[in-house]
């Protein structure tokens, strides 16, 4: 990094920012601009935000699926007593699928905290969310929906071909809904992966395939 | 968001999440039309969420890429704040203080703008960055009696 100094106060970052997409007023526009034309270190500050102008974010989650993230949440304070019975269903659902397929674990299972898992797959700059397959190489992260009050500490595991892998640091969140586990991990290999979170007690896993 | 993500923690992977997390909230709140201050203040907050916690601390410091700090144009007496100093500070200061001290030597506000920012009094500003400097100090000097000098500023640019 550079250690330039400025000839007197900076030019904040954050007006430097607005000063860049033209959101200051003119006079204070006016003012910022004299002093970058004065100042060589705010003028390489400018020049970090200008050369970095096109590097976009991964493009945001399906707007409609956070709107139906957003009716869940408002149905169950409406109707709280269906949780119970919607955990119990969900109980038996992974006792069958368990039956069924014993590979394919958890699917968006609760636990006696409420858990629930969500992937973000990217493959190649696309991204989907909650995938069924995988290619290795496909980079994966995890949304975790829990209830707990207070921050939580989830741990990620991945189980493919009988061994168990935990490809993040155990990190301490804050329950919501969807909340994105820091750190990101790449799947490879040729054989079905189980995706799970642990929060306390509770764990949730999600089954993804080879395609 | 994300340049000032990356100029708090160091690396693209964590702030990319930080502000991936801040806006998927703001999509499921419904959230359509915010100020950049708020966002500002939330991504601080979520950054400092994340040092806070011990065990991040050691990944955010393996992953630190100290060219994504930015240039270092406000320096607190003679220490450049950096991750290191930052994750040292969290154990020292409050959730406040840090805001305060992110404001100022990562954001290089003046303090006229961390008040009003923050909306607190430009006072209040003035003696949290005291404290600040205080705490800078003796982390600094206690660094470099680890060290035998020459450490508690990041970059070395002094």
């Amino acid at each position: 990094m550079s250690g330039s100094t400025c000839t007197g106060q900076p030019v904040s970052w954050l007006a430097l920012e607005r000063h860049v997409l033209g959101e200051l007023d003119a006079d204070r526009a006016g003012a910022v601009q004299a002093h970058l034309d004065a100042c060589a270190a705010c003028r390489a500050a400018l020049g970090v935000i200008e050369s970095d102008r096109d590097r976009a974010l991964p493009p945001l989650p399906d707007l409609a699926l956070a709107a139906a993230a957003r009716r869940r949440r408002s149905r169950r304070a409406v109707a709280a007593g269906a949780v119970a019975a919607l955990a119990a269903a969900a109980a038996l659902l992974l006792v069958w699928r368990d039956r069924a397929a014993p590979d394919a674990r958890l699917v968006g299972s609760k636990g006696g905290d409420e858990v629930v898992i969500g992937l973000v797959r990217e493959r190649g700059g696309d991204v989907a969310l909650d995938p069924a397959g995988f290619r290795p190489g496909d980079r994966f992260k995890v949304l975790v929906t829990c209830a707990r009050a207070g921050a939580a500490t989830v741990e990620v595991s991945v189980r493919q071909a009988g061994s168990v892998d935990h490809p993040l640091a155990p990190v301490t969140i804050r329950c919501g809904n969807r909340v994105p586990v820091p750190g990101a991990f790449r799947l490879t290999g040729d054989q079905p992966a189980s995706i799970c979170a642990s929060l306390g007690g509770a764990s949730a896993c999600r089954a993804v395939v080879p395609e | 968001m994300r340049r000032k993500a990356e100029r708090i923690l160091q690396n693209r992977e964590d702030a990319g999440d930080v502000v991936q997390g801040l806006f998927v909230d703001l999509v499921e709140r419904g959230v359509e039309r915010v100020e950049l201050a708020y966002l500002y203040r939330a991504v601080t907050n979520r950054c400092l969420n994340l040092i806070r916690d011990r065990r991040n601390r050691d990944r955010l410091l393996e992953r630190q890429q100290a060219a994504l700090r930015g240039p270092a144009r406000v320096r607190c007496d003679d220490h450049v704040i950096g991750l290191d100093l930052l994750c040292r500070l969290s154990g020292a200061l409050d959730e406040k203080h840090m805001e305060v001290l992110v404001c100022r030597y990562l954001d290089d506000m003046s303090q006229d703008e961390i008040a009003e920012l923050c909306r607190t009094s430009r006072k209040t500003v003035g003696k949290r960055l005291q404290r600040i400097r205080e705490r800078v100090a003796e982390i600094g000097a206690s660094v470099e009696g680890e060290s035998g000098g020459g450490a508690g500023s990041q970059g070395g640019d002094r």
